[in-house]
């Protein structure tokens, strides 16, 4: 019979030994220092929901955007600058007729005769948030009728 | 607040084990026992459940912080000359063996000191932590094969010093050893 042990055996024999305990001062130590823990734990606020983090950023740059437009739709639109602006100008009600006594051809104005201009602008505003290098652009149209100070006579 | 105590069963069960392994890193018992605390502490707050999928972190912490230590320790020593100061407990036995077990114990703890650091760090996180060769690869940084082989050449450096101790472990008597002479001593004396 072999009289040595195999390998089973002795993982065994080896696992069989128990670790010594550890020592009471050490037990009363960490007591001590978890109890430190539960103390300030209990006298705190519980800890906020951690939110994500690109929540934060979206955030500003809404409220940016938000505030951008607030101002653009404030300031007048400036026209030739910053955008394409076209000017179409409205049909003249200028009118003409012949004289039949006169064999002229006359010509006249109607009542709303004011010439009226509408204008179409397309404004592009660029702002760059350096906290967060990011760039937002805003693209704000507007179609407007200008009453024009020309009298036809 | 009840549940906050819960540490208690949890660091009994697991204490002597991370104190066996602690030990195998520093150099005494005190030490060992101070780089427990710290370990269980900080993973304790991290994992108060005590969820027992997250021990192999906790070896791992006992393993930073142990080499942290050894490192502060090696310049401490350098700069004083090692004093003539002796380290409470720091012959204390690894072990708690039963009666029968006492001989067995004081071997292995000795055959345990003669092996190479990191052999001896992973058959102590094998047999007595219950840790795989996968989480200790994880945790010590090397690939599997590297852990299977430390943990083979450890039991086979052990199986040559405890390898005598199965008669005494299985209560067999010794049996008699093989003749391999081509006659009998007894009959030779006799003749």
């Amino acid at each position: 019979m072999n009289n040595e042990i195999n390998e089973q055996e002795l993982e065994n024999l080896l696992r069989g030994l128990a670790p010594a305990a550890a020592s009471p001062a050490l037990v009363q130590r960490v007591d001590d220092e978890l109890k430190l823990d539960m103390s300030w734990l209990s006298t705190s606020r519980p800890k906020p929901r951690q939110q994500p983090r690109w929540l934060m950023s979206a955030g500003w740059a809404a409220m940016g955007a938000a505030a951008a437009f607030a101002v653009m739709s404030y300031l007048p639109t400036q026209q030739g600058e910053g955008g394409a602006a076209a000017l179409a100008t409205a049909p003249a009600t200028i009118r003409e007729w012949d004289d039949e006594h006169g064999n002229s051809l006359h010509r006249g104005r109607s009542l709303n005769d004011d010439k009226l201009a509408l204008v179409v602008s397309r404004e592009l505003g660029t702002w760059v948030d350096p906290r967060y290098s990011s760039q937002m652009t805003v693209d704000i149209s507007s179609r407007q009728q200008l009453l024009q100070p020309v009298s036809y006579r | 607040m009840e549940a906050a105590f819960d540490w208690k069963s949890t660091f009994d069960h697991l204490a002597p084990q991370l104190v066996l392994y602690a030990r195998q890193l520093v150099d005494s018992k005190a030490d060992a026992e101070d780089v427990v605390q710290q370990a269980f502490v900080r993973w304790w707050r991290r994992f108060p459940e005590g969820d027992s999928s997250h021990i192999p972190l906790l070896y791992a912490a006992v393993r930073t912080i142990a080499l942290d230590q050894r490192r502060s320790d090696h310049r401490r020593v350098n700069r004083e000359a090692k004093s003539e100061i002796a380290v409470a407990g720091e012959n204390a036995p690894a072990f708690d063996p039963k009666p029968e077990q006492k001989e067995t114990a004081a071997i292995v703890d000795k055959a345990l000191q003669t092996l190479p650091e990191d052999q001896r760090e992973v058959i102590t996180l094998k047999l007595w932590g219950d840790l795989t060769f996968n989480e200790i690869a994880a945790m010590t940084g090397s690939s599997i094969n590297t852990i299977a082989g430390r943990y083979r050449y450890a039991l086979q450096a052990l199986h040559k010093k405890l390898g005598h101790l199965r008669a005494d472990l299985l209560g067999e008597s010794p049996s008699p050893a093989i003749n391999i002479l081509p006659f009998s001593p007894t009959t030779e004396a006799m003749s």
